[in-house]
């Protein structure tokens, strides 16, 4: 049986590694929509390869160049930030939401009020507006299935039909490029050792963001909002072989573990059979090879973001919003040369004291309080800066 | 005397052409209900302008503008919206109504003046919308100003003494280059493909075509102005008469998949 399915997001790693996988399998997805944001090659070619119905670019400006590059094929081509969300509300059996930041949040909603099966790789989205999110999912009868390797894990061990029998959930962190540095070294760093993440190919900011951990205080908000067992009990573990991609401990003492070779496909591959399951063309996981696997303690001195994030979590509301923008511009800040490393998380943390706005009450408001952390970050980095 | 006077009445033409192009604008940005609003009316008061021209009755008249506004009715979002079907909505009624016996001069400037309004809200909801829209309505009147003023600079041979005495073939290359390199900086700023380059120009002729066309028409009926809305500009039709095959022409070609 074909399913419909749509990527948004389709020129970005995770969309690739999506387009990778259903290329291999031919017939068996019929593509209604792909989207990108400005690349216009890359989505125009992977419109032509899986004859999909609709190709949308994000930035309008660049409407004629996708509808030249898409002419004599039957794709029809649309542009602008709305036709995304119209790319999103065309009712694909699975849809891949893998539009990275902010932008991603409108167009996970709109998916989901289809009520099919989202698979979900936007993080701000859970962590800016968890909360409207799963009630929307709930409310339209749809099935978000998580992609990030960790909460893919976690999805995999966790007993869906009765989560009272988990004691705890474990996300392990590789501990980023700095897990071994002094709180002084670190002082020193650069963004272009930031970027360099030992295990996974990543983005500049989502590898700062391992960097700091601060993007396993993301996850674990987000796992807050996809496994509700409570907040307390939700833990971090520095894993660095990055081997065991994160556990589920039940209330007899028997603790579930999903390991996998580091390779997006494996997640998203289990996402696009769910509940049944494909071959993939990764490279078979190796125990012999990699010999052993090390745990530790994350250590909340060296690595603030975690401790921020976790008293973002278990504050609730705006919280976790306020952390995650004031995050990005403070990234963005260090990527660009305008403050040092351990600045990033002394900003988020000087941020979360000024600023403490309403629970937004719709995705408007959301990205509203999104919006207005980023001009108080604007301010507190000035300062820093100077 | 007659300089003083032609010099006060280029005057008037200026500023008022100015704030209606100014207004078309800021409606045109607008987009939606404000611009489907202005577009009816403006439709509707030069279907009147047009059926006195063909000397239409008045009950003729009336199934003309009920058939204009059903047409225009279809395009607003909240019955249809605009699409390929709006335009060729409004063209098989109004050939319908050609049926109806001494319609055939009000239905054809329903289809005429319909699909131009149609036209202008399809373009208008394209994606770069206003950009393509606002292209469209400056190349007209780049067009109808360029050939003013090379026309009156330079003379020469006329264009169509016959029918309207005072287009030159000089005024008519003038209105084209205008057009060209208005075009062609709309083009720019707005991010439309460079194809639309070359088009300016042969709009601009366009353009021309049909102001010669209803000057023809008012010509046949025997009046100077189709009308007298607004000061020195004569009737609302005459001021529109270039826009309307041009609002066509580009919708029919965006429609096609042209451009």
């Amino acid at each position: 049986m074909t399913r419909t399915i749509s990527i948004l997001g389709a020129t970005g790693s995770i969309g690739r590694s999506t387009l990778d996988l259903i290329e291999r399998e031919g017939d068996a997805f019929d593509v209604l929509a792909l989207t990108a944001q400005r690349d216009v090659e890359g989505l125009a070619a992977a419109a032509r390869r899986t004859g999909a119905q609709r190709a949308v670019i994000g930035d309008e400006n660049l409407y004629f160049a996708l509808k030249d590059a898409l002419s004599g094929s039957e794709v029809e081509p649309a542009a602008g930030y709305d036709a995304i969300c119209e790319a999103a509300s065309l009712g694909a059996d699975w849809t891949m939401a893998a539009i990275v930041g902010t932008a991603g949040l409108k167009p996970v909603m709109a998916a989901l009020r289809q009520g099919k099966t989202v698979a979900l790789a936007n993080k701000e989205s859970l962590v800016l507006a968890g909360g409207l999110m799963t009630r929307a999912a709930q409310r339209a009868g749809a099935t978000l299935l998580p992609v990030d390797s960790e909460h893919n894990a976690v999805f995999q061990c966790f007993p869906h039909e009765d989560p009272s029998r988990v004691r705890r959930i474990i996300l392990t962190a590789s501990g980023g490029p700095f897990r071994t540095l002094s709180h002084d070294e670190m002082a020193r760093v650069t963004p272009a050792q930031a970027v360099k993440h030992p295990n996974w190919s990543m983005g500049a900011k989502i590898s700062v963001d391992s960097a700091t951990l601060m993007n396993k205080g993301l996850e674990l908000i987000e796992a807050h909002h996809l496994f509700p067992i409570g907040h307390d009990r939700l833990s971090a573990l520095v894993h660095p072989q990055s081997v065991v991609h994160s556990m589920v401990e039940y209330i007899d003492g028997s603790v579930l573990a999903q390991l996998g070779t580091p390779d997006m496909r494996t997640p998203i591959a289990h996402t696009l059979a769910w509940p049944d399951r494909m071959p993939t063309p990764c490279a078979p996981l190796d125990l012999a090879a990699i010999g052993r696997l090390d745990f530790e303690e994350p250590d909340f001195e060296r690595f603030p973001a975690l401790g921020l994030a976790l008293a973002a979590l278990a504050a609730g509301g705006a919280r976790p919003g306020v952390l995650n923008a004031a995050n990005e511009e403070a990234v963005a800040a260090f990527l660009a040369g305008r403050i040092g490393f351990l600045d990033i998380a002394l900003i988020v943390d000087k941020v979360l004291s000024h600023y403490e706005p309403h629970i937004p009450e719709t995705i408007d408001e959301a990205l509203m309080i999104d919006a207005e952390t980023r001009r108080v970050a604007a301010t507190a980095l000035e300062r820093q800066a100077a | 005397m007659a300089d003083a006077k032609e010099k006060s009445d280029l005057g008037t033409r200026s500023a008022i052409g100015g704030a209606l192009a100014a207004v078309c604008i800021a409606v045109l940005w607008a987009g939606g209900t404000i611009l489907w609003a202005l577009l009816t009316v403006v439709a509707a008061l030069a279907l009147i302008e047009w059926a006195g021209l063909v000397k239409a009755h008045r009950a003729r008249l009336g199934i003309g503008l009920v058939v204009l506004l059903a047409g225009m009715s279809y395009a607003l979002p909240m019955i249809w919206g605009t699409d390929r079907s709006t335009l060729a909505l409004l063209l098989i009624a109004a050939m319908l109504m050609a049926l109806i016996p001494k319609a055939a001069g009000t239905a054809l400037g329903v289809g005429y003046i319909g699909t131009a309004a149609i036209g202008i809200l399809f373009l208008r909801d394209q994606p770069l919308g206003f950009a393509l829209a606002l292209w469209t309505l400056a190349i007209v009147w780049a067009t109808d100003i360029g050939a003013f003023f090379v026309g009156r600079a330079i003379g020469g041979p006329k264009l169509a003494p016959t029918i309207s005495p005072k287009k030159t073939w000089a005024g008519l290359i003038g209105g084209m280059i205008a057009a060209a390199v208005v075009g062609g900086v709309i083009a720019q700023i707005g991010h439309l493909p460079t194809r639309t380059l070359w088009l300016a120009p042969i709009l601009a002729v366009v353009a021309q075509v049909g102001d010669l066309v209803e000057s023809g028409m008012k010509r046949r009926a025997g009046t100077k102005d189709s009308g007298r809305i607004l000061p020195g500009h004569g009737g609302l039709l005459d001021r529109i008469d270039g826009m309307l095959p041009v609002a066509i022409l580009v919708a029919a070609l965006v429609a096609n998949g042209n451009l």
